[in-house]
């Protein structure tokens, strides 16, 4: 188990090398940084100290080791908007983002799981074709146009909710549906499909042979052994689930990462974008980690390969 | 399962209908459109379409804040998303096939290479990586189209690379080698053509995804800048006069799932004509 996790922890720091390269690529394609930090009354003076302070004067392969540097050690500049460290800024909105996500995922996978083993068990019957077509129908549906129209009708029209913001359990509601409704179809349909298999193997013949009651065969049996391709395709859409919390973020007003992120675009605060993309980066590895484990605690045969 | 509602030859049809009568719209948008989609009217603001109260038949679908006519702007909107949505989904086809023939078929080194870079590509999340690329590059239609080409890309490697690997041991590959094929020889003719069917459907649905992806950046103000009628530049400001004005935002939800809705139909509606086993699930 130990080494297990020892092996999938080797791809961490490749991953996150990866990105931070890309991210360096892309920040000095986009033209002189001189440009972002100072306006057009600058003096040659000053122009003279950002450059040596962003170490502009140096080639181009120690500007880049110079930046892992900063990036390993945390130190991403200042933040243009706030005057504070941007790792500071980005890891405040952390939590409000965790929150979000977390909340979704609960609901995806309970809600999902729930009625994909309800269109398994009554396959071909009423509940199968009428959850399956919805969950076909979903998947055309965008998310961000969801959230406008969960607003209209429950904040709007009902006001049995808030529109917008951070504050009790009733403010997550609304976006933590809207997200949840990136996995939720998908979810179903894997979730049927699995559990069918499943329900064909001989020990499930062997459990109702003994007698066990429908639930107990279904929720002790059955169920443990057809989740692994649920988690599995979790583990795949995590950074597609962190990408939707963007959008939703900014269209509930939710005070995390992705909205800083898409503020900071707009007001050219560089490093708060660099250290918003790393940390969400973080947070898809190591969640993507906790997948691997899951699976291969679930499934101790994973783990010989 | 005994029988489907929908049959394979409907979803094809009526995905085809959509797509077609959508293409149909994107090229004539000119001569259908009943106004220029930019020409603003700040005596017509903000009227309702003509099944609301207050609405009339001038402006079928009403007006924005500007009192640009929301249809003629959806009927220009198609125009984006179309070429968007196609234009980026050929790119990662193209971009991704190549890569995952070469991996799978020389094996070793290069495919190390190109797949250890396909999965660090995958955890980095596409929507973040277009975020990062256009708010770089600006929004314009060859950005955008480079951005999700680009960030696209693995999905085609991983599958087509799977799919060579196992067809790569068959015995006509082996025949097509032993009688002297090149290595660009036996990929093109005789492991190409058995791939594209599979190619051809997850392409397809791949379009859909392409179009959700620019409405998306759109939506989140990283697509065409403003006046330019997309479908997620209308949604955004539909956003903003929700309460107003709820129409804005729901026409252009309801263009954006009929396309989603229609490219999927026919998808599935293929996979199903091509690959009998999909049916039997």
């Amino acid at each position: 188990m130990f080494k297990f996790a020892l092996r999938r922890l080797v791809y961490i720091p490749v991953s996150l090398l990866f990105v931070s390269a890309v991210l360096f690529a892309v920040l000095r394609l986009t033209g002189n940084p001189i440009d972002t930090y100072l306006d057009i009354n600058r003096t040659d003076e000053q122009v003279a100290a950002l450059t040596k302070r962003l170490h502009l004067d140096q080639s181009l392969p120690v500007q880049f080791l110079i930046y892992l540097k900063d990036v390993l050690s945390g130190d991403f500049g200042q933040s243009l908007q706030f005057g504070e460290p941007a790792i500071n800024v980005v890891l405040e909105r952390a939590g409000a983002s965790i929150q979000l996500v977390t909340a979704a995922l609960v609901i995806a996978v309970i809600a999902g799981v729930l009625a994909g083993m309800a269109c398994a068990v009554f396959k071909d019957k009423l509940p199968d074709f009428l959850i399956s077509t919805l969950a076909v129908a979903a998947q055309s549906m965008p998310s961000f146009w969801l959230g406008i129209l969960l607003i209209q009708c429950f904040a709007v029209q009902l006001r049995w909710l808030p529109t917008s913001g951070r504050g009790g359990w009733e403010n997550l509601v609304l976006p933590a549906f809207t997200l949840a409704a990136y996995l939720l179809p998908n979810i179903i349909l894997i979730t049927r499909t699995s559990m069918l298999e499943t329900l064909r193997e001989q020990f499930v013949v062997t459990a109702n042979a003994k007698g066990l009651s429908g639930s107990q065969v279904l929720f002790r049996h059955a169920l443990p052994n057809a989740l692994n391709p649920i988690i599995s395709f979790i583990g795949l859409q995590i950074g597609r689930l962190m990408g939707g919390a963007i959008i939703t973020e900014t269209i509930f007003a939710w005070p995390g990462i992705g909205r800083l992120m898409i503020g900071s675009i707009f007001q050219r605060d560089v490093p708060v974008v660099i250290a918003g993309v790393l940390i969400v980066s973080v947070i898809i590895v190591v969640a993507n980690l906790a997948v691997d484990i899951l699976l291969s605690i679930n499934d101790p045969r994973i783990r010989l390969d | 399962m005994k029988q489907r509602l929908f049959g394979k030859r409907f979803k094809i049809l009526l995905g085809a209908g959509i797509i077609i009568a959508m293409c149909l719209l994107a090229v004539l948008a000119p001569y259908v459109a009943p106004y220029d989609p930019l020409q603003q009217d700040l005596l017509r603001r903000l009227k309702p379409p003509f099944f609301m109260a207050g609405g009339t038949v001038k402006n079928l679908l009403g007006t924005d804040n500007y009192g640009r006519d929301l249809l003629s702007r959806l009927i220009f909107g198609t125009q984006t998303s179309i070429m968007v949505g196609t234009a980026s989904m050929a790119l990662s086809c193209i971009l991704g096939a190549i890569a995952g023939l070469i991996a799978g078929y020389k094996g070793g080194r290069i495919e190390q290479l190109i797949m250890r870079f396909a999965d660090a590509h995958m955890a980095f999340p596409d929507v973040l990586f277009a975020i990062i690329m256009a708010a770089a590059f600006g929004g314009s239609t060859f950005n955008l189209i480079l951005v999700l080409g680009i960030s696209g890309w693995m999905i085609y490697a991983r599958l087509v690379f799977g799919l060579v690997r196992s067809l790569k041991y068959r015995s006509f590959i082996e025949a097509a080698v032993s009688y002297g094929g090149g290595d660009r020889y036996v990929m093109s003719r005789h492991l190409l053509p058995q791939i594209v069917p599979i190619l051809t459907v997850v392409a397809t649905l791949q379009v859909a995804q392409m179009i959700l992806q620019e409405a998306a950046l759109s939506f989140l103000g990283l697509g065409l800048p403003p006046p330019a009628p997309t479908w997620g530049n209308i949604l955004a400001e539909g956003r903003d006069r929700m309460f107003g004005a709820p129409w804005i935002a729901n026409c252009a939800g309801v263009a954006i799932i009929l396309i989603v809705f229609g490219i999927n139909m026919f998808g599935n509606g293929l996979r199903e004509y091509l690959d009998p086993q999909a049916r039997q699930r």
